[in-house]
């Protein structure tokens, strides 16, 4: 089990950059790193994380990417050994390849608590994946808050994942108005702060309360609700009816659309590819809503239908256990399931297809007198439920 | 040096692939780099063929103190390990990852009589289990084994079984299920063995392998005789791609069969709520 820190307000150091510099800082970051990875416009203007080569290929005012930065760290395919085949000798086996230095520039702080739960995931626990680590090692994080929903469907309102990101971020970038505040949330964002020190001043600490004021006053904007900590609840109480899950499952198509592109989702298969003698061991994202996923070579198959696969997804997501194990739900609320998903079973109505089977609060508000009157002082309320 | 890592296998040459019968093959492997590899019975290897792919498989012997493994291996059709490992011949190279998972307790074992049920290939797991037993034997009390396959020809390991039924510690009952003119011995499905059979209850320990749709019945029939649920041991098997808990296939609600598993007590079995 790993410890978690829960929301430690970590030593941030904060700085003002004047908007109309944002380029120059950009070019200053560029310099401190082998690759840069930004938000840019590709065919039909659509919004994707690339390596960009200057700071005019850099989006600066974008929507959600449909495919997650996090992609940068668990690449939708990467080998983790190769090897060299000769007749009659035993293959030449080899590591995986070393990896460049990259800042990832611009990761909404969604994505950023996706980053955070794959970190403790892949490089907690038991066992290590040296793979991983050793691609996360060589990455940056250059967040970028959101003060408002980007879309629709964002709700990281619900799973304690933005508006604004709380850790994971070497820097973190919000705008308010024509300045924008800097934060560093570890060294090495200490040393891109020295690096870009000539365009920065130090930060009025009323400009980042008057932030938590708008971002206060957003919550409202986000208008998809799910109540993840209800859903958490019933579904880790073994609470949810088989018929539920029967009903979603008879509306799935087994596509595995909201998995690939969940940031948080992380099974993958392997595969041997061998091209001229040299052999690679491929690992690709899979899902557990297809059916070959759990498919064994016998033909025995511990969930034949959509009905457990779906079960399984949601159980994944929502448990308390993943809570426990990781420190957060496993959906940061990036709403991107509820973009792609024909069906509509994205992850918000699902939790909220829960919440609605079990016994609901009467939201009578007793308990939360209740609760004051009861809580140690300095405690805060949930306000949960 | 060898190139280390979590995916990285130790390379392995192919000793021996004795035919068992016409869908099994045990396989000898050594080790290049000579380190034996310490296990305990019924953990599982993640075996590479090189250009085909990775696959788990359990151990199904004693370790001994070379740098030998042995597994037994069912061809599936359609399975790129299994017909490439059925297809390779001796001086043919394989990658080793392991051993994963936990293994029999055998401390939940000792000083116990123990009753082993083995269907099919799930004999395979359970002989480095009953040969652990065998070489510490004063340690465990009564050692019961059933052992049933479809026919006479599935069955593994035949100079082995004739060793056993000559043994008078360990009781090894063997079935068919169905009447084969080869066979004189009891025919019926493996749980028609426990018509014939006394146990302490109290002190027993049970440990079930085999095909899937085997484990409800045979569940049925160790409860029949009043074993304890925690007693009850149950291997599972999962399609895997990684043995440490990352890929994601092998999951039952946040319980992860190649680390915490493949041996599960019944009571987390039923927990699990999965065949």
């Amino acid at each position: 089990m790993i410890a978690v820190e829960q929301q430690d307000t970590q030593t941030t150091r904060a700085f003002t950059l004047p908007s109309d510099r944002i380029r120059a800082f950009i070019d200053a970051l560029m310099s401190a790193t082998d690759h840069f990875i930004a938000p840019t416009r590709v065919m039909h203007e659509d919004l994707v994380f690339a390596e960009v080569e200057s700071a005019d290929e850099v989006e600066l005012e974008y929507e959600n990417s449909l495919i997650s930065p996090a992609c940068f760290i668990l690449p939708q395919r990467e080998a983790v050994f190769t090897y060299a085949m000769a007749e009659g000798k035993p293959p030449e086996v080899r590591a995986a390849a070393d990896v460049e230095s990259h800042i990832i520039f611009g990761v909404r702080p969604c994505d950023v608590a996706a980053i955070e739960y794959l970190d403790r995931f892949f490089m907690g626990g038991e066992f290590a994946d040296d793979v991983y680590a050793r691609r996360r090692e060589a990455k940056t994080i250059v967040a970028m808050a959101c003060v408002e929903p980007q879309n629709d469907a964002c709700w990281c309102t619900c799973s304690n994942a933005g508006p604004v990101a709380a850790s994971g971020y070497d820097l973190q970038l919000t705008l308010m108005d024509d300045v924008y505040i800097v934060e560093s949330g570890s060294e090495r964002g200490d040393r891109l702060i020295d690096v870009a020190h000539e365009l920065l001043a130090d930060a009025d600490p009323e400009l980042v309360e008057e932030r938590q004021r708008r971002v206060e006053e957003a919550f409202e904007t986000f208008e998809r609700r799910g109540n993840i900590g209800q859903a958490m609840r019933w579904i880790s109480g073994d609470q949810t009816p088989e018929e539920l899950w029967e009903e979603l499952g008879a509306k799935c198509f087994s596509c595995g659309s909201c998995s690939l592109v969940c940031p948080v989702c992380s099974c993958f298969d392997t595969h041997e590819y061998v091209e001229d003698g040299v052999g690679a061991r491929i690992r690709c994202w899979d899902s557990c809503h297809f059916p070959g996923y759990s498919l064994e070579a016998s033909g025995f198959n511990p969930r034949e239908n959509e009905a457990e696969r779906m079960f399984h997804y949601a159980h994944h997501k929502l448990c308390a256990d993943t809570f426990q194990k990781y420190g957060r739900p496993g959906c940061v609320g990036c709403g991107r399931c509820v973009q792609v998903c024909s069906a509509q079973i994205d992850l918000p109505m699902i939790a909220q297809t829960i919440r609605e089977c079990g016994w609901a609060c009467k939201d009578c508000k007793s308990c939360a007198q209740a609760d004051v009157a009861a809580a140690p002082a300095g405690a805060e309320g949930t306000g949960e439920d | 040096m060898a190139p280390e890592g979590t995916y990285v296998p130790r390379t392995a040459e192919l000793i021996e692939s004795i035919e068992e019968n016409s869908l099994e093959r045990t396989f000898v492997f050594e080790l290049l780099d000579g380190q034996p590899m310490p296990y305990n019975p019924g953990q599982f290897m993640l075996v590479t063929v090189f250009g085909a792919g990775e696959a788990p498989f359990t151990l199904c012997s004693m370790p001994g103190d070379d740098a030998r493994i042995t597994m037994t291996v069912r061809r599936y059709p359609g399975g790129r390990v299994t017909e490439a490992l059925h297809d390779m011949q001796p001086g043919g190279h394989v990658g080793i990852r392991g051993p994963f998972g936990n293994g029999f307790a055998m401390e939940m074992m000792r000083g116990r009589d123990v009753l082993v049920v083995a269907g099919g290939i799930g004999m395979a797991p359970q002989r480095g289990l009953i040969e652990a037993i065998l070489n510490d034997r004063e340690q465990f009390g009564k050692l019961t084994v059933f052992y049933g396959t479809a026919s006479p020809e599935q069955m593994l390991y035949n100079d082995l079984m004739a060793e056993w039924l000559e043994r008078d510690d360990i009781d090894l009952r063997m079935t068919i299920d169905r009447p084969h003119p080869d066979w004189t011995g009891h025919v019926g499905l493996i749980t028609t063995l426990f018509a014939d059979v006394e146990v302490d209850a109290l002190m027993t320990s049970a440990t079930i392998v085999g095909p899937p749709v085997m484990y409800r019945f045979v569940i049925m029939e160790c409860e029949n005789l009043g074993l304890n649920p925690e007693y009850i041991f149950l291997s599972l098997e999962r399609r895997m791609s990684c043995g440490v808990g990352k890929c994601g296939h092998c999951a039952i609600k946040g319980t992860y069969v190649c680390i915490d598993g493949p041996v599960f007590s019944l009571t987390e079995y039923r927990r699990l709520d999965e065949e």
